[in-house]
């Protein structure tokens, strides 16, 4: 793993929020062209300044300090397909760099326009065609936003299945582009699964759409889908479609031990069980709900969710600063606990969904689980989406909080688990929770929390936290990322991960983006 | 092909190397002497399909299996029925693939039409391939991540699985399991049409279901439908009471009647719009590989033929691709 902390500014450096360079004259130009041609588009500073960040906790950290990352020239509103096929062409015959734009819930800078360009902001392509209920799939633009289309969905009594925490602030087009999942993705699949088919418009200017089986050949669709703007802007999916579930199980069961939790979800699935949704949040956390009394108990949706609703009541507000700037002692007190809560949600045909949940209660009692009935489960479900807007809060209490998720196979999921958490302890505070589980394995989702006592050390204490969480869980053997996708932060573990195979993803690029305007700088290309 | 190119791959494979119809067909045994085999290609200039080919039939070592995870390493020339083979002892299992598919060699399987793909509980397809390890035409070994899953740039295995090797060959790869079912049993049901069908058996595949394989026939007014669950023994006994379900809430009823076997024939990957066609056309079908984006059927007469070398869709941006991967096209050229 390269040392990112010690390169160039790989990750981009901070403006000024109150002095914006001046869009550079090429973007600004290409930007009036469009208008003229009716494309609405603005170089307005306060419209640069709105497209210049996503929710990457770093430029959270930069806009307390009055910076924020460097803005794009422009911003583009293309009104349809045809509109962005001549931003596109345009933008390719100027060699203008184009960042593609969905709601800007991303959390890795993906969207940073580090070397300028003109930002496209693809939610006005949010037509959601008609439901096919006989193939079972929908038709959505990019712009889509996800819960718009999940309730339109459910007005027909079906489910796209996919519930990113971030579902009132993503679109269609940015889980495709990311390669998100939902959290019952252990039920639906990820999104790169619900793809029927999917039309873009290439760095080349040419419309693709990829076909839906039966076809020969390599997936089209599987190498658009995660390629974050790097290769096209894509316009356009073909989702599958699920009835809504008639029925739904909620249950909670205490582990003694992370590892006894972890085997209990493995054994889950080896008995051919797919809950809905998986999560085993690790001891810290567990105790946190814990001791509130029974009839308050609350359940964090993600551990996430567990520093902005917990972890900063509970701590943040009083000590924050103060703590979060040793964390070693905090993690040496996590050390101490050892229990564990399992969170298990069971949906679809009402019957069957009863049958499988009382078919896990029986594999984790032989694991010495311990029933709590449904109302943990219930109180997740409740609370699902309420993370992703509570994160400032911690960042406005001086310290940082940020998330990491990974993937590995069950052989390795403990040593990752375990070399993460040795790694980071002097450096954040940290807990994780496993989620988004498969047979052969599932995804660990760190969350951290530091503080430092002035501006700089909290940029040192962040790059030195994802230096050495990276590395730990690459050398235990785990994907750089299993969600949130690559965007700046982690592009150097992609790099990394990928070796040779980066000649392959550069072959990609020349052909689909042969001017190297689509989202410069992003995933190492 | 010049006599020292041929002289260098014969000391290197022995009669691993050898002329047929004026063509030479290497056999190496392991990576080092395909990586080899093929830089010696590539200096003379050489290229594959061009008077040489490479079999890979004799890289069959299988291991580490994983019993853990679910997952076993194999190389490319081990058939898949051999590897299963391998993997019954352990508890585990491909899952069920048709037998088209079970006949070939493994990487047969991930770079033919099958693309590796099966399908698993959810009606979802899944790549059998976990992580693949392969040859590129410059020489180098690409190595793919062995996790569950990834958001970690574009799913580069996309130009192996289906690719027929034209951007890389696979050497080995790290295939997904599956839990060896304890259980297996077979239902019949008949319904009052095809569409009733159809319904009933993709809501059950949905609602996770896991079938080895089903059968479909109309009969007069009727339209028949066996499926053989497999799974543990609740598992078993869910399913099929998931489908019984189904079937009764779209008019059907349990039959004893057993279907008749399709004579043996190509398989057909078929749409489910396909599909209600073939049975509507009064075929009876096996149907293999049940996912909600189509099935594999035997007995069918359209749909599309799983046999390599018919055409890609874009085939303008792969051949594109295969130049810039493959400049001097020895791995055959662009598709």
């Amino acid at each position: 793993m390269p040392d990112v902390s010690q390169s160039a500014e790989p990750w981009g450096q901070p403006v000024d929020a109150a002095a914006l360079p001046p869009p550079r004259i090429e973007a600004a130009s290409l930007a009036k062209e469009l208008a003229q041609s009716s494309v609405r588009t603005s170089t307005s500073d306060q419209d640069r300044l709105s497209y210049s960040r996503d929710m990457w906790p770093r430029a959270l950290i930069w806009i307390r300090q009055g910076r924020i990352p460097p803005p794009p020239d422009a911003v583009a509103w293309p009104a349809n397909e045809e509109e962005v096929l001549e931003i596109v062409s345009r933008a390719r015959e100027r060699k203008v760099a184009l960042i593609p734009f969905g709601a800007g819930s991303g959390v890795c800078g993906g969207t940073w326009a580090t070397r300028g360009g003109i930002a496209i902001d693809l939610k006005r392509l949010d037509e959601i065609g008609p439901l096919d209920a006989e193939r079972r799939c929908v038709d959505a633009g990019a712009g889509t936003m996800g819960e718009v289309l999940e309730r339109k969905l459910a007005t027909k009594g079906y489910t796209l299945g996919h519930f990113p925490s971030s579902m009132y602030m993503s679109t269609v087009g940015g889980w495709l582009a990311a390669r998100g999942a939902g959290q019952m993705s252990n039920k639906y699949g990820k999104i790169e699964d619900m793809v029927l088919s999917l039309r873009a418009v290439t760095g080349r200017a040419e419309i693709v759409e990829t076909p839906e089986r039966p076809f020969v050949g390599p997936d089209l669709s599987q190498l658009l889908i995660g390629s974050e703007g790097t290769l096209g802007v894509i316009t356009r999916a073909r989702l599958r479609v699920h009835p809504a579930p008639e029925g739904r199980t909620f249950r909670g069961i205490k582990f003694r031990s992370v590892a006894d939790g972890v085997e209990a979800i493995r054994q889950v699935y080896r008995g051919g069980l797919r809950p809905a949704v998986v999560r085993l949040y690790d001891p810290f956390d567990t105790a946190l709900v814990g001791r509130e009394k029974p009839s308050h108990r609350r359940t964090p949706p993600s551990l996430k969710a567990g520093i902005g609703a917990e972890l900063y009541p509970a701590v943040a507000r009083q000590v924050a600063p103060l703590a979060l700037g040793h964390p070693w002692a905090l993690n040496r007190a996590a050390d101490l606990m050892r229990n564990c809560l399992l969170v298990l949600l069971f949906e679809g045909e009402a019957r069957r969904a009863a049958r499988e949940d009382a078919q896990a209660l029986a594999i984790c009692r032989k694991l010495q689980g311990e029933d709590l009935g449904e109302e943990p489960g219930r109180h997740w479900y409740e609370k699902r989406y309420d993370v992703s807007y509570k994160m400032s809060k911690v960042i406005d209490s001086g310290a940082f909080a940020d998330t990491m998720e990974v993937a590995a196979t069950w052989d390795k999921v403990l040593d990752v688990y375990e070399r993460v958490r040795a790694a980071v302890a002097r450096l954040a505070f940290v807990m994780c929770h496993f989620s988004h589980a498969y047979l052969e394995g599932c995804s660990l989702y760190f969350s951290f929390a530091a503080s430092a006592p002035d501006a700089d050390g909290l940029e040192r204490r962040y790059r030195e936290l994802w230096r050495a969480a990276q590395t730990a869980a690459a050398s235990a053997g785990a994907t750089v990322s299993h969600h949130h996708g690559v965007g700046l932060l982690k592009t150097e573990g992609l790099l990394a991960e990928l070796n040779d195979g980066r000649r392959l993803l550069s072959a990609l690029k020349r052909v689909l983006d042969p001017d190297g305007v689509m989202n410069p700088g992003k995933l190492g290309l | 092909m010049n006599e020292h190119v041929k002289k260098g791959l014969r000391d290197l494979l022995g009669d691993r190397c050898v002329e047929s119809g004026g063509d030479l067909i290497l056999s190496p045994m392991v990576e080092h002497e395909l990586v080899g085999a093929l830089r010696l290609l590539r200096e003379a200039g050489g290229r594959l399909s061009h008077g040489v080919s490479i079999s890979r039939s004799r890289m069959r070592s299988v291991g580490p299996i994983d019993e853990k995870s679910a997952v076993a390493r194999a190389e490319a020339g081990v058939p898949l029925s051999e590897l299963e083979r391998s993997l019954s002892p352990r508890g585990l299992t491909l899952g069920p693939l048709s037998p088209g598919a079970m006949a070939l060699e493994l990487g047969a399987f991930l770079e033919g039409p099958h693309a590796g793909l099966r399908a698993i509980p959810g009606g979802r397809l899944e790549g059998l391939c976990l992580a693949a390890s392969a040859l590129l035409p410059d020489g180098r070994v690409y190595h793919s991540h062995p996790s569950p899953r990834r958001a970690a740039g574009p799913d580069l295995t996309a130009l192996l699985l289906g690719g027929e090797g034209r951007f890389g060959l696979v050497l080995a790869a790290t295939v997904r399991c599956a839990v060896k079912p304890e259980a297996s049993r077979t239902a019949a049901f008949s319904y009052p049409g095809t569409a009733a069908l159809l319904s009933a058996l993709r809501g059950a595949i949905a609602d996770g279901c896991w079938f080895e394989r089903a059968r479909a026939h109309r009969r007069d007014e009727r339209v028949l439908l066996e499926v053989t669950a497999i799974g543990t023994a609740d598992g078993v006994e869910g399913d099929l009471a998931t489908v019984s379900q189904r079937a009764f809430a779209r008019g059907g009823r349990a039959t004893g009647r057993e279907l008749p076997a399709p004579e043996p024939g190509e398989e057909r990957e078929l749409s489910w719009a396909d599909l209600a066609g073939e049975i509507d056309s009064g075929r009876a079908l096996e149907l293999y590989r049940l996912c909600g984006a189509s099935v594999i059927a035997r007995g069918a007469q359209g749909g599309m033929v799983l046999r390599s070398g018919a055409h890609w869709p874009h085939p303008f941006l792969f051949s594109a691709l295969a130049e810039q991967i493959d400049p001097t096209a020895i791995f055959g050229g662009p598709p």
